[in-house]
């Protein structure tokens, strides 16, 4: 029961953790899986983050490059566009709201 | 963190690859992810293998499948598609808008087609206006002041469609609330089908009420008049009032007046219009209803969306 309570948690924030990622500068899948394996609550799989890949590009959230290889497929890597900061921001702000929310529910003593 | 995803391994490596992203698109595309999300996801896997691979100090087809059995299976993806685009209603929202049809239906048939239930009450009146007769005009003036006093509460359902008469009033009212919950329903704009034929199902329901009571407005008032002339001291006797209203007590009783009788019928289709106000507010509040559920499809599509956008299996390592 308490698993699924955190998987549903973490759930919500895979976007805006991945969209921080981002934020940092243009990178690649795995790396960013590697970046957020850092994080033992936003260590996600790719099952979570591939998908989410798709859904940004489509949703112009994120722009992709192929930069070829010497040898193999190129790689593809994400950069977040100007859209996709507004999401940032605006997704910030909300969590940023949540928390306030939270620890004024947490003090309260009604 | 390594780079160096673009290695090319052993033949025996690279088929067990290609056989795993192709197994891997597979499922993605039964699942209902589109050529290009197929494209992005398995590109990625492909070189998140790769790097891992790469990585790993033995490359071998025994590391590759340790690599594999890391990494969420494509059974583990999101189980998006036409399934989950689907909109829902909670059926609790649906029942009762069904229920509210299937009434506001039976009652708008048995009023149109059960005839014990069209019950009519009658209120009648009668009036008498006494004033001098004009020879030359052959007007009749109000003797006195008094003639105001005379019962003007059924004199006023003379114009069927003024805001002054009573009934009238009821009927106005009725097709204010009917037309609300037109507009309601008109506005509750939705693509499903079945809701679609709820809507349409009460928009006849209320035409029907319209017509009812336009039909039932016209039957409200009949009346008859008939005038005659005689003497003051005549219409002293026949007068139901006993001349206590209508002439002066000074007037000469053998001068001649015009009475005028008035005999009002005011027939009311008493059950039908509490009925037809009755089912213009079921109309209200389908059209309400049918808001309210537009609005759980539109939180339940955002929530279906949220859905699609994060996988249902989310994995943690």
């Amino acid at each position: 029961m308490y698993e699924v309570w955190t998987t549903q948690l973490v759930k919500g924030l895979a976007e805006l953790a991945l969209l921080h990622v981002l934020k940092q500068g243009e990178t690649y899948g795995y790396e960013v899986m590697q970046k957020l394996s850092k994080y033992e609550c936003l260590a996600f799989g790719e099952s979570t983050i591939y998908p989410l890949f798709a859904k940004l590009v489509a949703g112009d959230f994120i722009s992709v490059r192929t930069k070829p290889s010497n040898s193999g497929p190129p790689r593809r890597y994400y950069r977040l566009t100007k859209l996709g900061e507004l999401r940032l921001r605006e997704m910030d702000a909300h969590w940023g709201e949540v928390i306030k929310s939270f620890e004024q529910l947490k003090e309260s003593k009604i | 963190m390594t780079t160096t995803s673009n290695e090319t391994f052993s033949s025996e490596i690279e088929t067990a690859i290609s056989e795993y992203i192709l197994k891997f698109r597979a499922v993605l595309e039964r699942k209902g992810y589109d050529n290009s999300e197929q494209d992005l996801i398995v590109h990625e896997i492909e070189d998140s293998i790769r790097t891992q691979l790469a990585d790993s100090k033995e490359k071998s087809v025994k590391t590759l499948q340790a690599i594999l059995e890391k990494m969420d299976p494509p059974t583990e993806y999101s189980n998006k598609g036409t399934s989950l685009k689907k909109t829902q209603t909670r059926p609790s929202s649906d029942k009762s808008l069904k229920t509210l049809v299937v009434l506001s239906l039976f009652l708008s048939l048995a009023l149109h087609l059960v005839p014990w239930l069209n019950v009519t009450h009658t209120n009648s009146a009668k009036g008498i206006l006494v004033g001098k007769f004009d020879p030359e005009t052959h007007d009749t003036k109000p003797a006195n002041e008094k003639f105001d006093d005379f019962d003007y509460s059924f004199t006023k359902l003379e114009t069927p469609f003024g805001l002054e008469i009573k009934p009238g009033q009821i009927t106005f009212a009725t097709l204010a609330f009917g037309l609300a919950a037109s507009l309601l329903i008109v506005l509750a704009k939705t693509e499903r089908s079945y809701l679609l034929l709820i809507q349409k199902g009460s928009c006849v329901c209320i035409l029907l009420t319209f017509a009812w009571a336009f039909f039932a407005i016209q039957q409200f008032d009949k009346k008859s008049i008939s005038s005659d002339t005689s003497t003051i001291k005549e219409a002293q006797a026949n007068d139901p009032y006993k001349g206590s209203r209508g002439y002066s007590n000074e007037a000469n009783p053998l001068d001649l007046i015009t009475i005028t009788t008035i005999n009002r019928e005011n027939t009311r289709p008493h059950l039908g219009f509490y009925a037809s106000f009755f089912m213009a507010i079921i109309g209200s509040v389908l059209g309400f209803g049918l808001r309210s559920a537009q609005k759980s499809d539109e939180n339940s599509s955002r929530v279906l969306a949220a859905e699609e956008h994060y996988p249902s299996e989310t994995s943690t390592g």
